[in-house]
């Protein structure tokens, strides 16, 4: 039982990390249908970013921390506008095709050869900002970053889905990810949007790497691993719907904290192989609806 | 009719005899493969044409499933790795050669290609991406995480050359053996490319609902290319194995499934050339990088985007001469003459008065709304019979209930004494019951007369290892369908047309190659949709004149269409819907003067369009 | 005084298939004007031209004194000229009052929000009723409504309505039809395409006949009422 409940705040951290980086597969995708393949290295290029602004200050890390989040944050969605409007935008052929796809990995390679250049290949420690004494939760206990990061991404995923729900740019995003052409004829400018979704998705992929730092430290190669779980959990929650999403990138941290308990080293490829197995049950995800195709 | 002066003549075709051009590139590719280690005399140079070749297996797959099918896979590095250590397990454990896992390995990897399949063409853009990049992973991971058998990231030291005999393979003699296979399997696939193979996979491409409206199972089709990718890499797989004495997880990383996209992308998608110009170009990438070696990374990712940006169709699609050397159509051939062609009377079993089609209390609704109520059609054979009503009035919904296309929500259809109304869309265009699109569905990239040897699709024998080998059987077997088609377009008025691209024909012969491409089914009922629209008045009175002469064949048909002239010209019987319900049915005449049927039309909010309509 | 909206000569060509021919209309101030015409006669397709959802090969629009060829729909929408689509584009996932509030998108004067809604939910009391439902569960005729009123939204000085009475009981024609002849007489001009041909002359002052892509035929609503061409028309047929 103890061990169980381990397994779920465990996870829920994971998740938590998940859920934020999701969020801008998600946004990207509604606004457009497409999503940055470069996504998880804009995320340890945030990690990076908020290391060396840390770094750079050399002031209290209750000072520089929250500062190196911000710039983490700002970076990632100003690189993340760049992307879309240099390797999303102009390549020819549509959503339906193939092209935003290789763009977008291409843009992957360069980030990455970018980070070992800049910085370096090795694992770099990041610096605790909350000290490493275990909080307990009962008779099981998380670090107090792993705290820290369920917290903030519950603010920050609960202040995007607010937005989106409330204000009338999250309905007028909304509106472009229903129906675009019909959005148009509102008088909102889908382009626009689709510049806005990809700094939104930036800068959270920017905020995600900060947060993750302090848990993991942090590594040039690491990204892609957070893409793939990002992204399995977008498509399981149905991408078109962001609380699926969100239930989607919980569960996903709990199974995997759960089978890394179980069997150790081969948690990711039961992880992937479910995965698969799933999506041929599911194809839609798990809140996904099928579309009656129209002939 | 006067015999088109034109079926004499000899049109360049892909299909019939021995392709002297083709046999004399292979000829010469083969020195060239041959000459390359004498030139380079070197064993660098040799491993790095080793890996070309090797690569360019892999390539060539992923260029059938993605080019030719549309399919994207990311994951392409796992049917590597299967290939890979199933063949050096069978080694290493079972005390098997390497011509044991040669044969076994890639069949392995093909097996593992059907099984990804079921969840893969299930699933669309970054659904697919992503089922395809869990599989590559899933591969890499078993890979790096079995350490007592594959070796995990330490890997499996001290792994044999091949031997025949006492002949063993060193690093020259693995290069030809790798690059002949390669260029065998160049030869094999351009051969299943140029046959009705490819003629399908394109057909299930470029309109897949039109494939299936043909009688092709588009599911069967795309696993069959899954499989054939698949068995391609796990074959480059069992030499990636045998190729170094070591062999480690890391060949197969997630980047390397994106190495061969890159390859088969650069060179240009479906396009003969393209796998081996991207492969060369890509692999001599590191090469020539090698002094600023740090950035070489980034240096292939911003040649991803450029290519992306500025030639989006790759270097051979994007360079004229590269494209027409190896497209479908080269080679000049001799073209049968045209086998003459009409409509085959309709076979009705002795039972002349049953209906073709009989659908009853027909239904089906789209989340509460119900665009089609309760709908009675009988088709009485050899008849025309006419379905109208206004705009969103359930007529294309009925169709796409009776072909197939959609699943009924209520009543029975019954085809030839068949229940159908369970049946998937390419199984009734098989029984019999085959249907043209409002706006039409050609296969844009094959030629008019291929598009019409895709409706023969039911009728052809000929298996895949027929086309593979281009056995004289299959050679003989299209001919013959080339020669029909041919005449079924004779009989269309487009046979002058045969060899342009189906999507450049004006839209009144688009509209006019569908039908065609329906009759080459042989169908017991033929559902058109709009035959008239956007036509102009000369195209149409050809359509009406060609309907007229089906319809003195004696061919039963069912025909949508806004253009009353058209039905009143043709039409023995008429339904007219409105509103999902069937209100009015009977002759021309009596349906176009019955006062409901014009208020459908125009409408009457004061009450006052009887008169409008009846001056 | 020049007219509000004037096509120019309008032709649409998508790859082979000549959509639209030259077709030359104008909309005067304060007009409503239907186009009418068989299936495929490029009614739609001339509201889509004219709105930017459609590539004009040739020809040029203006809107208001402005050429408006080549503008973004969007940027056409802000500048008072409002398309309503066929199949009405609702916003189905969001309620009744979201999409009539992502109808006032453009806007600029926005303390009028509550006046307009107001105003659009005494025009369909329906709607009212319905505020807070999804709108994609309403019924076919509820949505045109919510269309229309959403469209309205912004105030526009012109908008084009696209067979509001596709799918639609008699009853319901009925009553959209009687709602544009309201809305006209509210100052707003309107563009109707209807394939009810009797309905649509009825509420218009003007109208153009298209058919296979041109106009061929023009006049006042009464004048085309009375025409037998006009069945033969639609109908393809001497009644």
């Amino acid at each position: 039982m103890d061990i169980v409940l381990q397994f779920i705040l465990s996870g829920l951290a994971l998740g938590a990390i998940y859920a934020v980086v999701a969020q801008g597969i998600y946004v990207t995708f509604a606004a457009t249908r497409t999503f940055n393949f470069a996504q998880g290295e804009v995320t340890v290029i945030g990690a990076f970013l908020a290391l060396s602004t840390i770094g750079f200050l050399a002031g209290p890390i209750g000072v520089t921390f929250p500062l190196g989040i911000l710039v983490g944050l700002l970076g990632g969605a100003l690189l993340a506008i760049i992307i879309e409007r240099v390797a999303v935008a102009p390549v020819s052929g549509g959503p339906e095709r193939h092209e935003w796809l290789v763009s977008t990995a291409g843009v992957a390679f360069i980030l990455l050869n970018a980070m070992t250049v800049i910085w370096t290949r090795e694992t770099v420690r990041f610096p605790k900002p909350f000290g490493e004494q275990v909080i307990q939760f009962g008779p099981a206990g998380l670090l107090p970053q792993e705290v820290f990061v369920i917290v903030a991404a519950v603010v920050v995923v609960g202040l995007l889905l607010l937005v989106l729900e409330r204000t009338q740019l999250g309905r007028a995003f909304r509106a472009v990810a229903f129906n675009r052409e019909a959005a148009e004829l509102m008088g909102i400018d889908s382009r626009w949007m689709a510049v806005g979704a990809y700094a939104l998705s930036g800068a959270l992929a920017g905020l995600a790497g900060s947060l993750v730092g302090p848990i993991t430290n942090v590594n040039a190669y690491m990204g892609l691993n957070l893409l793939i779980k990002a992204f399995i959990a977008a498509i399981v929650g149905g991408i078109g719907n962001p609380w699926g999403i969100v239930v989607a990138a919980i569960l996903l941290g709990i199974a995997e904290a759960g089978l890394s308990y179980a069997i150790g080293a081969w948690r990711e490829a039961a992880l992937l192989a479910l995965i698969i197995i799933f999506l041929g049950v599911r194809p839609n995800g798990l809140f996904g609806r099928a579309a009656v195709e129209k002939v | 009719m006067a015999k088109p002066a034109w079926s004499e003549r000899t049109l360049p075709l892909p299909i019939f005899q021995v392709d002297w051009a083709a046999l004399l590139r292979f000829v010469l590719a083969a020195i060239v493969i041959v000459l390359l280690p004498m030139v380079f005399d070197n064993n660098y140079y040799i491993t790095i044409f080793q890996g070309i070749a090797v690569t360019y297996l892999v390539v060539l797959g992923l260029n059938l499933l993605m080019g030719y099918t549309g399919i994207a896979s990311f994951g392409q590095a796992g049917f590597v790795a299967i290939g890979a250590y199933v063949s050096v397990l069978l080694g290493k454990n079972f005390g098997q050669s390497f011509w044991v896992g040669l044969l076994v390995a890639p069949l392995v990897a093909a097996l593992a290609g059907a099984l990804l399949a079921i969840p893969a063409i299930r699933s669309r853009g970054p659904f697919l991406v992503m089922i395809t990049t869990a599989f590559g992973l899933v591969v890499w991971q078993v890979a790096s995480t079995w350490a007592p058998v594959t070796g995990g990231p330490m890997g499996i030291s001290a792994i044999p050359r091949p031997t025949i005999g006492d002949f063993r393979f060193d690093t020259r003699a693995f290069y030809y053996l790798v690059a002949f296979t390669a260029l065998l399997a160049h030869a094999l696939v351009s051969n299943l490319i140029g046959s009705r193979w490819g003629r399908t996979l394109i057909a299930v491409r470029d309109a897949p609902t039109a494939a299936a409206s043909l009688g092709i199972s588009v599911v069967r089709w795309k696993v069959g290319a899954f499989v054939l990718s698949a068995y391609l890499a796990g074959l480059a797989g069992v030499f990636t194995g045998y190729r170094n004495p070591f062999l480690n997880s890391d060949s197969f990383v997630v980047g390397e499934s994106l190495n061969y996209l890159l390859a088969a992308v650069l060179g240009g998608l479906g396009t003969v050339y393209g796998p081996i110009v991207g492969t060369i170009v890509l692999s001599a990438l590191p090469q020539v990088l090698a002094p600023i070696h740090e950035y070489q990374q980034g240096i292939r990712g911003v040649l991803l985007v450029l290519v992306m940006l500025l030639l989006p169709r790759g270097i051979a699609g994007s360079i004229g001469a590269f494209r027409d050397l190896g497209s479908r159509l080269a080679g000049r051939l001799h073209v049968p003459r045209a086998t003459p062609w009409s409509p085959t009377r309709q076979q009705t079993d002795g039972q002349a008065e049953q209906p073709i089609l009989d659908a009853q209390r027909v239904s089906r609704v789209f989340g509460g709304l119900r665009a089609v109520d309760e709908v009675d059609l009988r088709i009485a054979p050899r008849t025309i019979h006419g379905l109208i009503g206004p705009n969103g009035s359930g007529k294309s919904t009925l169709v796409n209930v009776v072909t197939g296309f959609y699943l009924p929500s209520g009543g029975t259809v019954v085809l030839l004494g068949r229940s159908i109304e369970r049946l998937p869309a390419h199984t009734i265009a098989k029984l019999g019951a085959v249907r043209t699109f409002q706006t039409p569905q050609l296969f844009r990239d094959l030629s008019v007369i291929e598009n019409v040897m895709v409706g023969f699709h039911t009728r052809l024998r000929r298996g895949f290892l027929h086309h593979l080998f281009r056995t004289s059987a299959a050679v003989e077997e299209e001919r013959q369908a080339a020669a029909r088609a041919l005449g079924l377009l004779e009989y269309f008025g487009l046979a002058d047309r045969a060899l342009a691209p189906a999507g450049s024909l004006p839209y009144g012969l688009q509209k006019l190659l569908e039908i065609a491409r329906c009759l080459a089914v042989g169908p017991a009922l033929l559902i058109l949709d709009e035959p008239a629209g956007g036509m102009n008045p000369g195209e149409i009175d050809r359509v009406i004149d060609i309907l007229l002469r089906l319809r003195e064949a004696g061919v039963t048909v069912l025909v949508i269409e806004h253009h009353m002239d058209v039905i009143e010209s043709l039409c023995q019987r008429v339904s007219v819907l409105d509103f999902g319900k069937k209100i009015a049915e009977g002759t021309p005449q009596e349906v176009l003067n019955d006062p409901k049927v014009i208020e459908a039309y125009l409408g009457a909010p004061t009450g006052g369009v009887g008169e409008a309509a009846s001056r | 005084m020049s007219p509000l909206l004037a096509l120019e000569s309008v032709s649409v060509r998508y790859g082979p298939i000549v959509a639209l021919q030259d077709v030359s209309l104008d909309v005067g101030e304060g007009e409503t004007v239907a186009l009418i015409g068989a299936n495929g006669a490029g009614k739609t397709t001339t509201l889509r031209a004219a709105t930017g959802l459609a590539p004009v090969s040739s020809g040029r629009i203006f809107f208001a004194g402005q050429e408006i060829t080549g503008w973004r729909t969007s940027q056409i929408a802000r500048a008072g000229f409002v398309h309503v689509p066929q199949g009405r584009g609702i916003f189905a996932d969001q309620t009744v009052e979201e999409n009539l509030l992502l109808g006032a998108w453009s806007l600029r004067d926005r303390s009028k929000l509550n006046a307009l809604l107001e105003r659009e939910f005494r025009r369909f009391p329906r709607l009212a009723e319905r505020r807070r439902q999804i709108a994609g569960t309403l019924s076919g005729g509820e949505q045109q409504m919510l269309a229309i009123s959403r469209g309205l939204m912004s105030e526009p000085r012109c908008i084009a309505l696209d067979e509001p009475s596709l799918g639609l009981a008699p009853l319901l024609v009925r009553e959209v039809m009687e709602a544009i002849r309201g809305l006209n007489a509210g100052g707003v001009t309107v563009l109707l395409v209807e394939q009810l041909a009797t309905a649509a002359l009825e509420v218009s002052h003007r109208a153009y006949v298209l058919q296979r892509g041109r106009v061929v035929l023009a006049g006042t609503g009464q004048e085309l009422l009375a025409s037998p061409d006009l069945v033969q028309s639609y109908l393809g047929v001497v009644a």
